[in-house]
């Protein structure tokens, strides 16, 4: 039986950071976080080795920036940004671009 | 800016109780023979196009009949006015009239104004440009005090306006009445020329209004479905990328296609995605290109501090342009935009677009010149991850803002080689 991921799933204001705990057993870096305090607003700390919020949702949405830096910085590819966009996904379904 | 159409403006007019002709607007010949049954002959026939200039260029026709009101009708309906297409007419009865007044209130940015601005002249009609040049003394000017009511000003007004015409009691009145609808629509431009002075009675002949584009939000009633000064219909992709803005007002993520109705006889030396970061070095960026034979598929602009996450949905639109063949930023902004979330969102972005096809993406021109606050740390996030993509990326700083004529060089050769990779390696001559 497949074990379920531990995914700790943070709501911002236009979209959620997802986090795949299970990529972070051997994470010892914890960049996600530095890069949180750094480039954005100290959303994401540490807790047991795991990144996490402290913050409530209402207080997430208020204060996050949505810097995108978690994601970029983390390398164990733990963490997406996902930003959804209906509108475009159900255009992209019918053109030719360069994300073809 | 927005604009509305003659026949949006005259029914708010209208509500306001300024007189406007009787009028019908019509979008089709059915319509248009039923409509004009209505009305008393002779008849106006009056394209709706944003435009100005619409008697001169023959958007504005005149019918005795209804037969004439029909040929009229035929030779107006999808013509091309000015490159707009006329969807909508606006029929009215014709006034006998025994004047001509002009009418515009503004919100002047001159730097002696920095205020709302009545400008009214006796002399209506065409080329007010004209009068304003030859005889400035037919102008009335009034810089109105925004905090003070204009029931209080109405005197000061008044007496100026007494230098310019004698009964000047109707006049104030109506314009007493357009200021409130200025206010009212949080417009940024209220014209209407020419005022006709018939039978003792002031109508509203035309009706030009310009809507704020931040306060759009506060009127729905418009149904604008892009809030832009665009003088033809929004093109699909744009209706998408203004969904990033409509909710959103941290910093700009401005997008326009310069190609929207791909009428490209060819596309020169290479046909790109243009990205720039606020306007002034952006647009002498994109001449740079334009003059060494590249073509904007379209220009756009993220600028005001946006987050990644907004950058990142206008770059996804940019990249949906269909047939690109490269993509150039050019961003020098020394305010207080930190550029890396510029640097986050063009990694996220280009890296999911590799990760879901990369065969089709490798060599693909990405050029960026990304100066400004947090340059030196923006360029390592950038070259690090850019190192582990297949793109042929080139990134620029400070020292190239001036040289945009280098950069568009450098992206002629890009191009040129990705040209070369797409035919011979996949056998496509075009994304």
């Amino acid at each position: 039986m497949v074990e379920p991921k531990a995914e700790c799933v943070i709501q911002i204001r236009t979209g959620r950071i997802v986090i795949d705990h299970g990529k972070c057993e051997e994470c010892k870096v914890y960049e996600c976080a530095k890069a949180c305090s750094l480039y954005g607003r100290n959303i994401i700390r540490i807790k047991n080795g795991k990144p996490i919020t402290f913050l409530s949702d209402e207080e997430v949405r208020r204060r996050d920036n949505e810097c995108l830096a978690c994601e970029i910085h983390c390398p164990f590819d733990a963490v997406r940004v996902i930003l959804d966009f209906p509108e475009l996904d159900s255009f992209r379904r019918s053109f030719n671009g360069v994300s073809d | 800016m927005v604009k509305l159409f003659e026949y949006q403006g005259k029914e708010i007019l209208k509500r306001e109780g300024i007189k406007v002709p009787d009028g019908r607007v019509v979008s089709d010949l059915d319509e248009l023979m039923k409509r004009a049954k209505e009305l008393n002959f002779p008849i106006v026939l009056k394209a709706q196009v944003l435009t100005t200039g619409r008697l001169k260029a023959g958007a504005i026709k005149f019918a005795q009949t209804l037969e004439e009101a029909e040929e009229t009708g035929k030779e107006l309906f999808g013509k091309e006015i000015k490159g707009l297409k006329v969807e909508k007419i606006l029929l009215e009865e014709k006034l006998d009239y025994e004047r001509e007044y002009y009418l515009s209130i503004i919100v002047s940015d001159s730097y002696k104004v920095k205020a709302p601005e009545i400008i009214f002249s006796p002399v209506g009609g065409v080329d007010i440009e004209g009068i304003a040049e030859k005889s400035p003394e037919k102008i009335v000017r009034f810089k109105v005090d925004y905090l003070i009511p204009f029931e209080v000003l109405e005197t000061e007004f008044r007496k100026m306006l007494t230098k310019v015409v004698r009964d000047s009691d109707k006049i104030v009145e109506f314009v007493k009445k357009a200021y409130k609808v200025f206010v009212d629509c949080d417009a940024r431009v209220l014209e209407i020329n020419p005022i006709f002075l018939s039978k003792g009675d002031l109508i509203a002949g035309d009706c030009k209004i310009t809507i704020d584009d931040s306060s759009v939000f506060r009127h729905p009633e418009f149904e604008f479905e892009v809030p832009r000064d665009m003088d033809r219909p929004s093109t699909e992709l744009e209706k998408i990328a203004w969904k990033i803005e409509e909710n959103d007002y941290r910093g700009t993520a401005y997008f326009i296609q310069l190609n929207e109705f791909n009428k490209l006889p060819s596309k020169g030396k290479g046909y790109i995605a243009f990205h720039g970061i606020g306007g002034g070095a952006s647009m002498l960026a994109a001449d740079a290109l334009i003059k060494k034979g590249l073509v904007l598929a379209n220009y756009a602009d993220s600028s005001g501090n946006p987050p990644a996450s907004k950058i990142y949905r206008l770059l996804k639109v940019i990249l949906a342009q269909e047939g690109i063949e490269g993509y150039v930023m050019m961003g020098s902004v020394f305010a207080s935009q930190e550029q890396w979330h510029h640097a986050h969102a063009l990694v996220k972005a280009f890296k999911e677009i590799e990760k879901e096809n990369p065969e089709r993406v490798k060599d693909f021109p990405v050029v960026v010149l990304l100066a400004g606050n947090k340059e030196k740390e923006s360029h390592e996030i950038l070259r690090k991850e850019f190192g582990k993509m297949g793109y042929a990326f080139e990134l620029y700083g400070r020292d190239h803002i001036y040289k945009p004529e280098l950069i568009a060089e450098r992206v002629v050769e890009l191009v040129e080689r990705y040209r070369v990779y797409k035919i011979q390696d996949t056998g496509e001559s075009e994304l």
